[in-house]
């Protein structure tokens, strides 16, 4: 009698415990994005220095890494922003006062600090860099020439680089 | 006769419950609230719905594929409905100044058929990247629904039953005369079991 009149007493007790239903909602947030690039600047800074190089080879050759004579360029873009560099190893100076040409073989260096000596020589055609924190990368240029067969004359040519996002 | 304790309890329990104000409402069954079945959200991506480069200056429309989408998990007890409510920003903005923006327009799509697959994803329409859709976890086809969940007690293993819906957000961006930066946004997910949540907007 007593068992009956406890689970009578505990499922009237139950009886009044409310019952909360409600509708739980989970949430999340997500974050849209995108990031655009600035333009491209190429700033030439110093150009490559054949003054007064002659010496016994007909060969002259401009060290990108190691000679005070290569030319340095600065590319400013986007920090740390991934790129994508090529340029024409190959190009033909002219003789700008009378006939014949040159054929220059570029070489290029590359570092996203301002140490020439550091610089890494980029010597694929295409290269996948980055430019550093300040959105620079910093540039050198040289290359060699074979004069065995050169007209006397001063000499000209372009330097052609291209530098595109990633 | 002398009163046994548990009397005593029992008589406190009910003077409390009549004498506590509440508001007086009648009895009702609400089919719609669930309340002890879990939720979850994942996200399947790892990551942002992050429209990726190179990006330019008044380079146009760029766009998110549903290929490439966004996805979120939401797992849940497969033979019931949830209600998902979805709010974008309708900008992204240039995180270091709130000048600049660039347009968003945010799709969704789900896939219930408990698989990630975007071969068979129903779209989601969203007006000015706010909406809300209904769909069960998993898909019933043409049949009606089946019978009404088991209570959750203490033998219940809601995993038992669980099962995976898949929601797909993607969309594109217009890139005008803007200045280079990092641009964001946010999107607001909300799931519950039967209908959407109300937006606030």
């Amino acid at each position: 009698m007593t068992t009956k009149i406890y689970s009578l007493l505990i499922a009237l007790l139950l009886g009044l415990v409310p019952v909360f239903a409600s509708a739980q909602t989970e949430s999340v947030s997500v974050t849209v994005s995108a990031t655009v690039q600035g333009e491209i600047e190429m700033i030439t800074i110093n150009t490559m220095d054949f003054q007064n190089i002659g010496g016994e080879s007909d060969i002259l050759n401009i060290n990108p890494i190691q000679s005070e004579r290569a030319g340095k360029m600065v590319a400013r873009g986007t920090p740390n922003a991934e790129f994508r560099l090529n340029y024409l190893r190959e190009r033909e100076l002219t003789n700008v006062e009378g006939t014949g040409v040159l054929i220059f073989n570029y070489e290029v260096s590359g570092s996203d600090v301002d140490e020439q000596d550091s610089s890494e020589m980029l010597d694929q055609e295409v290269r996948q860099l980055e430019f550093n924190g300040d959105g620079e990368f910093y540039l050198w240029i040289g290359g060699l020439v074979d004069l065995s067969n050169a007209e006397p004359g001063s000499y000209e040519g372009e330097f052609t680089i291209e530098i595109e996002y990633i | 006769m002398a009163t046994s304790p548990a009397v005593c309890v029992f008589c406190l329990l009910l003077f409390l419950h009549v004498a506590t104000p509440e508001k007086a409402s009648a009895q009702e069954i609400n089919f719609g609230s669930y309340a002890d079945y879990q939720i979850e959200l994942h996200d399947v991506t790892m990551g942002d719905l992050e429209f990726e480069g190179p990006i330019v200056r008044n380079g146009g429309v760029y766009q998110v594929e549903l290929a490439d989408a966004f996805i979120l998990e939401i797992i849940g007890v497969k033979y019931l409905d949830v209600g998902v409510l979805i709010e974008g920003e309708g900008e992204l903005v240039l995180d270091s100044d709130s000048e600049q923006t660039i347009p968003f327009t945010l799709k969704g799509a789900y896939a219930n058929r408990g698989q990630e697959s975007i071969t068979d994803v129903q779209p989601v329409t969203l007006t000015n990247n706010i909406g809300d859709v209904r769909f069960p976890i998993l898909a019933r086809d043409q049949a009606p629904p089946g019978p009404p969940p088991r209570p959750p007690t203490g033998e219940f293993n809601q995993s038992e039953v669980n099962e995976s819906a898949f929601l797909y957000l993607y969309g594109e961006i217009d890139v005008g005369d803007v200045d280079a930066g990092f641009y964001s946004g946010t999107i607001t997910i909300n799931v519950r079991y039967d209908a959407p949540p109300e937006s606030n907007n």
